[in-house]
């Protein structure tokens, strides 16, 4: 009974050094992240206590996504995103076709699956300006485009989805 | 034993003091994310918020990038920085007593309309002729500094949209650096946009537009990032359509914080095009090519801002050889200094040369100087008085000014559909369709107005 009350006493010391170095641990870890690589280091000062915590320091990291003004590095590209087909009257190219695999990313505009896009951009499309689309609209959040429908021409802006 | 755990503890949240030397650096939110507790928590002062772009500008103690960098909210910060944004090349300029303050011709057209050739190469006369001249249209000019009484731009500006992001007042200064010692470089952009047609100087090319005159850099020709953005965002919360930038600075993409500066740039320009703006800039003069770095010599890991912002119209430069001699050389001419690549070139436009072939003196206007000078280009200065220059930045007013010719026609627009129309007009030259040197083309206000 009394070696077993000894061994209880040696368990609970035992857990509390366990405790307490798991702590200094912890504790010396929070302050060796936190502790800036310059040489102004020792102008640290320690003003606060709380529950250690180890947050990672993020300096010049790469940016959230954000809604605007980012460079669009994984964005589908554009003859992608809408399905762009060559489109020929009387034999000759006059448009590229949009028949996109999701009609969503036609939501915003008034342009629909069907209609040929004849002018992007204030340029026309052909097969030159086809095969740069992709690099000239790469970061562009929309463009203007002029399309036909059932042999009318309407115009409209696109919206490209990042 | 409690001493131990009372340094465990204490080390876990630490601030720093804000120091006697605190830098100023740009903290960049998540959308919609509170800085103002970041900042503050992590010992830094808050300076300027720039709200519409979810970004703060701080000051802070050395440790305050380490400390605010991991807070909730926070995506990105680095220090501010001042940096040339005019390189001194481009300040080459000729002044003197002959252009100074030139005689008022009120019965007949602007004295020194006929020294500016760059007109002639976009057509601007006529879209004039069509009956548009800019009126409707406002074009913010982010630049140096003013002189909002000199005789083309007084009654030109909207002074409720004329600001000074720098803190030096809205005015031009001494500048030893430059050669005229005055770093007038805002007045001749803002000139070649909409100096006034009175029968004084010159005439700029929408010369019934209003300028918003907003002076980002110092006189000094730096400027920090901060000024800059908060320029761009200041001009587009006061609906203009085009916002004109001649400057640009170069940053490496291995230099701490580029990555963030850039962002914050694009995040104006960005914001800029969604209130409503087409955000016209400088491809800058170092005859650079950004397509195939590895073949030129490009550094390649060169940033050039605010060219590069995907949602910006990046300006090439275009000059005659021998104009003074003949006025019937072509003027469209790729400018030996000026950047180039399809991938970053949009449009160009006239922004002067310097042709070491051409020699001997030439009079132009009744006005007599070294040929070569009648390929820069010309346009309003200084006290009152106008000067030559070339670069990319002289370049790019022409194409503002066409913007707003644009919009006095077709009235306010989306941006897109206003690049469209600067598309649509210009003139395919080089290598069809999208040259390097000359993008979709060089811009032709005629045309432009015609489609």
């Amino acid at each position: 009974m009394t070696a077993a009350r000894a061994h209880g006493r040696r368990g609970t010391m035992v857990k509390a050094m366990v405790i307490t170095v798991a702590l200094l641990i912890a504790g010396l870890v929070a302050y060796c992240v936190r502790k800036p690589a310059s040489k102004d280091a020792d102008k640290v000062q320690i003003v606060s206590t709380g529950a250690p915590t180890v947050t990672p320091v993020q300096v010049e990291a790469s940016p959230q996504p954000q809604s605007s003004g980012e460079i669009k590095a994984n964005r589908t590209p554009f003859t992608q995103q809408f399905n762009l087909k060559p489109h020929y009257s009387r034999g000759q190219l006059d448009g590229y076709l949009l028949d996109p695999a999701d009609p969503s990313v036609l939501r915003g505009s008034a342009l629909q699956v069907g209609d040929v896009i004849t002018i992007i951009d204030g340029m026309r499309l052909d097969e030159a300006k086809f095969a740069r689309l992709d690099m000239d609209t790469k970061n562009l959040d929309d463009v203007f485009v002029a399309y036909e429908r059932n042999g009318a021409l309407f115009e409209d802006i696109l919206s490209l989805r990042n | 034993m409690k001493s131990v755990l009372k340094i465990a503890f204490a080390t876990s949240l630490v601030t720093f003091p804000l120091a006697a030397s605190a830098e100023t650096f740009v903290v960049l939110g998540t959308p919609g994310a509170n800085l103002n507790a970041a900042v503050t928590a992590a010992g830094g002062r808050i300076k300027k918020r720039l709200a519409s772009i979810d970004v703060v500008v701080a000051e802070g103690g050395s440790g305050f990038r380490a400390a605010v960098g991991g807070k909730a909210g926070v995506a990105a910060v680095a220090a501010d920085r001042k940096i040339k944004w005019i390189p001194k090349g481009e300040r080459a300029v000729f002044r003197d007593a002959d252009v100074v303050n030139p005689p008022n011709n009120p019965a007949g057209i602007d004295p020194r309309f006929n020294l500016q050739w760059g007109h002639t190469a976009i057509k601007a006369v006529d879209a004039w002729k069509m009956g548009y001249e800019g009126h409707g249209a406002r074009v913010a000019v982010l630049d140096g500094g003013f002189q909002l009484n000199h005789p083309d731009i007084a009654g030109r500006y909207d002074p409720s949209c004329t600001a000074d992001m720098t803190g030096e007042g809205i005015a031009y200064g001494p500048n030893s650096d430059d050669d005229t010692g005055i770093f007038a470089h805002g007045m001749h952009t803002a000139g070649t946009i909409g100096a006034a047609r009175n029968g004084v100087g010159t005439i700029g090319v929408a010369p019934k537009a209003t300028l918003c005159l907003v002076k980002v850099l110092f006189n000094s020709g730096s400027g920090s990032f901060e000024d800059v953005a908060a320029g761009i965002i200041y001009a587009a919360d006061r609906s203009v359509d085009v916002i004109s930038m001649s400057l640009g600075g170069s940053l490496q993409k291995s230099e701490e914080g580029a990555s963030t500066l850039r962002q914050l740039i694009d995040r104006a320009v960005s914001y800029a095009y969604k209130k409503g703006a087409l955000v016209i800039v400088s491809a800058g003069n170092d005859g650079q090519s950004a397509d195939s770095p590895k073949t030129t010599g490009t550094p390649a890991n060169l940033i050039h801002l605010p060219s590069d912002s995907p949602q910006a119209i990046s300006i090439s430069a275009t000059a005659p050889r021998g104009w003074g001699k003949n006025q019937n050389v072509f003027l469209d001419n790729p400018a030996s200094y000026t950047n180039y690549g399809r991938s970053v070139i949009n449009l160009a436009g006239p922004g002067g040369d310097y042709t070491p072939s051409v020699t001997g003196d030439c009079t132009v206007a009744g006005v007599t100087r070294p040929c070569y000078i009648f390929d820069f280009v010309f346009s309003t200065g200084a006290a009152n008085s106008y000067y030559w220059s070339i670069g990319t930045s002289m370049a790019t007013p022409h194409v503002s000014g066409v913007a707003a010719l644009i919009v006095s026609k077709y009235g306010k627009m989306h941006p897109a559909k206003l690049r469209a129309y600067l598309n649509a007009g210009a003139d395919d030259l080089g290598v069809s369709a999208h040259d390097p040197y000359y993008g979709n083309g060089r811009v032709n206000a005629a045309r432009s107005l015609s489609k």
